[in-house]
């Protein structure tokens, strides 16, 4: 009996006008958001290039990550090249980017984000009135007055629904993979497609939360017009509300100081410093060590504080926005793209340590810091099975977790629906 | 009858269940949003303070020729960040930067009404014209002795004063809260761009009723129209716009920045080497050796023999006035003269360059804004940020009092570094070097723009919103006219 919900589910959704201009839509966004975020990634892997042939001091950056097709993020931080100075100072070259600062006002249009914005507001319009609206044409008493249970209808329903809406999202992603495969300038390796793999089951799963969800408030409200205002309503606080109000909390549960407390801090340390410096490099063997240590701003509490500080307002933030749908995949597919947060410490930690290592090192005299010959600057990127560890799988299973309970929540309050 | 029309509807959706639950979801948003903007906004305040202050102490400690350069001014937090956050002034990119609120960027006043209050308008109109149909109601209306056009515009007055219920409600809470709270201290002109931005924003939010009716117009059923309305949405407030800047970097490209950069770089070793920079300098500078070794004899001679690092002591401004001192003031004033005016062709042509790079930098931005501005939610926040002095406008001001603080202060090092008879100054207290006495340089301060200017920069925005406006009435006029009612 539950193949016959199915198929009818999927014969009626087919052939509706909601199917035709949803799958379109979604056809069009995704395939939109990878060809606008390739150019992009193109243009950056090319001012990367230029940006590294500079030798004036030592650098350390890497490349922008392939996978910011998909996921953002923080990329456009990561892939900076950044100028070591004596003394700890680290500088960003200034790039394109940062001068245009249209990109600030707007959201970044790439496929997270017409994942966790556009498609999951689709899913809500596609499942909406699910219930309410077989109840207002009347086919809800005629199908429940078949020896059908309440639960294999509900299943029936959901089936059918979610693999029509999910459908033509799926062959644009193939058709986005195909495309992205053949441009010359994106090389992604095997550890890359596992990556997209996950962050395609994650899109999945996430949009068949908000898909449930959609059927939820179908089975608790009377009408069509109640379950869209109530649908639409989720959709705003579980989008945006959630996240951001999460957010904005931990910034101030764990406030940071400001950057320019901390520049203070580093040069205050260092123009203290520098009377002993010249006093130990004055001298015929300067120990190399102590002048490391001293030269070393980076090291003092103050500064150790300060990284700490932005260490655990990250965690607050994830702990206070985790539980959020949206904000689960945000995290999950940054960490996933290389983009995110994770991957952002680590790379911070490393030019940190890139940095003390250099301090070590005998100086050129004349150059900035220069040292000669400057060890080229090494970083290995967060592994999938880190990614999967250090919140990965929490983030999976936060998504399953509520996606289930959202269904099962439907089951019950299907339960008890009056279908006249 | 046309008041009946609009009490009908006015009455109609203020009893329906959309009108609680918009009403309560914009109000506890607005109220969050503004409590916590406020509080993120004494934040900003405290961190300016201690932050001035200290870059005050680090100058006043340490103040050095290239310390001027380095150190941009701070700037306060705008007032009316609480309600609208814009566009923020400090650089995004640096090593140490917080990156965590860029994951979820915060929600302001202007959030709640882009997002939240113009999918409310839509919920509140979509079946204005097809639910009627659909209830039977219209022909019972439409068979009065009445025009369509009352019909229609009494629906949308009727229907936008109940949308906007909420939203005033919403804003009494939230001046309320701001009034009330000590870390916010909104003077006269902050109080009347609040205003005038609330103005802007009811005019944008019943431009999102108008296109509700003008869809529920073109459509047969309800759930046709709510479809095709919300798709509608998603276009004009989620697609377009953030598609602008990217689609913009395509249509215009422009030589990378980088890239220009690297090439000014080249052109001026280019330039050295061709020009034989260097060696025309050390030949000039041997001739004016040459002159003054004709002139002066042995006291040229004794002066050149003084070690690099006892000349200053020995013929600098404060070395005791002696012959050799004055020969020495005015050789290395000559000397200066001469790398000044053979640079200076290379300074011309530096500038030159980075006039260029600012100018396809300033046009690209602008054929970016302009494509978004297709959206009539890009043309809100463009007028949101102006009005409240966060936009394009007051960030251009920002740039040029920068500037110019920055010719200040330059020609401000200048004067000291003529003074003290010396290319570059560190004034390290704790050093051996003399500090610079920095007593009297040029503070950094920056004027807000005026309303009347604000309002000025956001007329175009408004123009364009209230032509969609016309547009949207027209069609759904067009639509109403040719509406089988049965």
């Amino acid at each position: 009996m539950i193949s016959t919900v199915m198929v009818k589910e999927i014969r009626e959704t087919f052939y509706s006008y909601r199917f035709l201009v949803i799958s379109l839509l979604s056809v069009v966004l995704v395939l939109t958001s990878v060809y606008v975020m390739h150019q992009d990634y193109t243009g950056r892997l090319q001012e990367y290039h230029h940006l590294q042939v500079e030798e004036r001091v030592p650098t350390a950056g890497t490349p922008p990550e392939p996978l910011a097709l998909f996921a953002r993020g923080l990329d456009r931080n990561l892939s900076q090249i950044y100028l070591m100075y004596a003394g700890g100072f680290i500088r960003a070259e200034r790039s394109q980017e940062s001068q245009n600062e249209l990109f600030r006002l707007f959201a970044t249009p790439d496929l997270l984000y017409v994942v966790k914005v556009i498609l999951a507001f689709c899913a809500l319009v596609f499942s909406f009135n699910s219930i309410t609206g077989e109840k207002e044409t009347g086919t809800l008493r005629l199908t429940l007055s078949n020896g059908i249970r309440r639960a294999e209808y509900l299943a029936g329903k959901w089936i059918g629904g979610f693999s029509c809406f999910i459908l033509p999202f799926l062959v644009a992603f193939l058709l986005a993979l195909c495309l992205i495969s053949l441009s010359p300038s994106v090389a992604l390796d095997s550890s890359d497609w596992i990556r997209i793999g996950l962050f395609l089951l994650g899109s999945v799963i996430y949009l068949a939360v908000f898909f449930s969800l959609g059927l939820l408030v179908s089975c608790i409200t009377r009408r069509s017009s109640t379950s869209l205002a109530f649908s639409l309503m989720l959709w705003v606080l579980l989008v945006f509300m959630a996240p951001n109000t999460g957010g904005i909390l931990a910034a101030q549960l764990e406030p940071s100081p400001s950057l320019l407390r901390l520049n203070n801090w580093i040069e205050q340390a260092y123009h203290g410093s520098m009377v002993a410096v010249f006093e130990e490099a004055r001298k015929e063997n300067p120990d190399r060590k102590k002048l490391a240590q001293t030269l070393d701003m980076r090291t003092d509490d103050l500064t150790v504080e300060y990284t700490n500080s932005l260490a655990r307002q990250a965690t607050m933030t994830r702990v206070l926005t985790g539980w959020s749908p949206a904000a689960a995949f945000t995290f999950l597919g940054t960490d996933l793209a290389g983009t995110g947060l994770l991957e952002e410490k680590k790379f911070k930690q490393a030019v940190l340590q890139y940095s003390g290592l250099l301090l070590t090192l005998p100086r050129k005299s004349g150059g900035q810091g220069l040292v000669d010959p400057a060890p080229p600057f090494s970083y290995k990127q967060a592994t999938l099975g880190e990614i999967m560890a250090s919140g990965g799988l929490v983030n999976f299973a936060v998504l399953l977790i509520e996606g289930l309970l959202v269904f099962a929540a439907s089951v019950l309050a299907f339960m008890g629906y009056d279908p006249r | 009858m046309f008041t009946t029309i609009v009490k009908k509807e006015f009455l109609d959706n203020l009893l329906n269940l959309r009108f609680v639950v918009g009403l309560l979801v914009t109000v506890i948003l607005t109220v969050a949003s503004v409590i916590f903007q406020a509080q993120d906004y004494s934040v900003r305040v405290q961190d300016y303070n201690t932050d001035t202050a200290l870059q005050d102490q680090q100058i006043e400690e340490y103040g050095s020729t290239t310390y001027f350069f380095n150190e941009s001014p701070l700037l306060a937090p705008e007032p009316l960040r609480v309600v609208a956050n814009g566009l923020s002034v400090e650089a995004d990119v640096s090593f140490d930067g917080n990156f965590v609120p860029k994951v979820f960027p915060f929600i302001d006043l202007v959030f709640v009404v882009s997002i939240i209050l113009s999918l409310l308008g839509l919920l509140f109109s979509y079946d204005s014209v097809c639910g009627e149909r659909e209830n039977g109601t219209l022909k019972l209306i439409c068979s009065n002795s009445l025009s369509r056009a009352t019909v229609l515009t009494g629906k949308w007055v009727g229907g936008t004063t109940s949308l906007l219920i909420p939203f005033v409600v919403s804003l009494l809470f939230a001046a309320i809260y701001i009034e009330l709270d000590p870390a916010v201290m909104w003077q006269a002109v902050d109080w009347s761009s609040f205003a005038a931005l609330s103005v802007a924003s009811m005019l944008f939010i019943s431009l999102f009723y108008l296109m509700g009716m003008m869809v529920s117009s073109l459509s047969r059923s309800s759930s046709e129209s709510i479809l095709k309305a919300v798709l509608l949405w998603v276009v004009i407030v989620l697609v377009v716009p953030n598609l602008g800047p990217y689609v913009s970097t395509e249509l215009y490209p422009i030589q990378s920045l980088v890239k220009l950069n690297k090439e000014m770089n080249n052109y001026i070793k280019e330039y050295q080497n061709k020009t034989g920079f260097m060696k025309k300098y050390n030949e000039m500078v041997a001739e004016l050796d040459k002159k003054y070794e004709e002139q002066y004899g042995d006291l040229f001679r004794e002066y050149k023999a003084i070690p690099s690092g006892e000349v200053l002591d020995r013929t600098g401004m404060e070395a005791p006035d002696s012959d050799l001192k004055e020969m020495g003031l005015a050789y290395r004033r000559e000397k200066r003269d001469i790398g000044s005016k053979i640079q200076k062709p290379l300074n011309e042509a530096r500038q030159k360059l980075q006039a260029q790079i600012a100018l396809e930098r300033e046009r690209q931005t602008e054929v970016a804004k302009n494509i978004a501005a297709v959206s009539p939610y890009a043309n809100y926040l463009y007028l949101a940020s102006d009005l409240a002095g966060t936009g394009f406008a007051s960030r251009e001001n920002i740039k040029r009092a920068r500037e110019a603080f920055g010719e200040l202060t330059s020609k401000f090092t200048e004067e000291k570094m003529a003074e003290k008879d010396r290319k570059r100054i560190s004034a390290f207290k704790n050093l051996k070097n003399d500090p610079l006495d920095i007593s009297g340089r040029p503070r950094f301060s920056y004027e807000e723009e005026p309303l009347p200017a604000r309002i000025a920069v956001s007329l175009p925005y408004l123009g364009v919103i209230l032509l969609y406006g016309v547009l949207f009435f027209a069609v759904a006029f067009v639509g109403f006219i040719r509406y089988d009612v049965r």
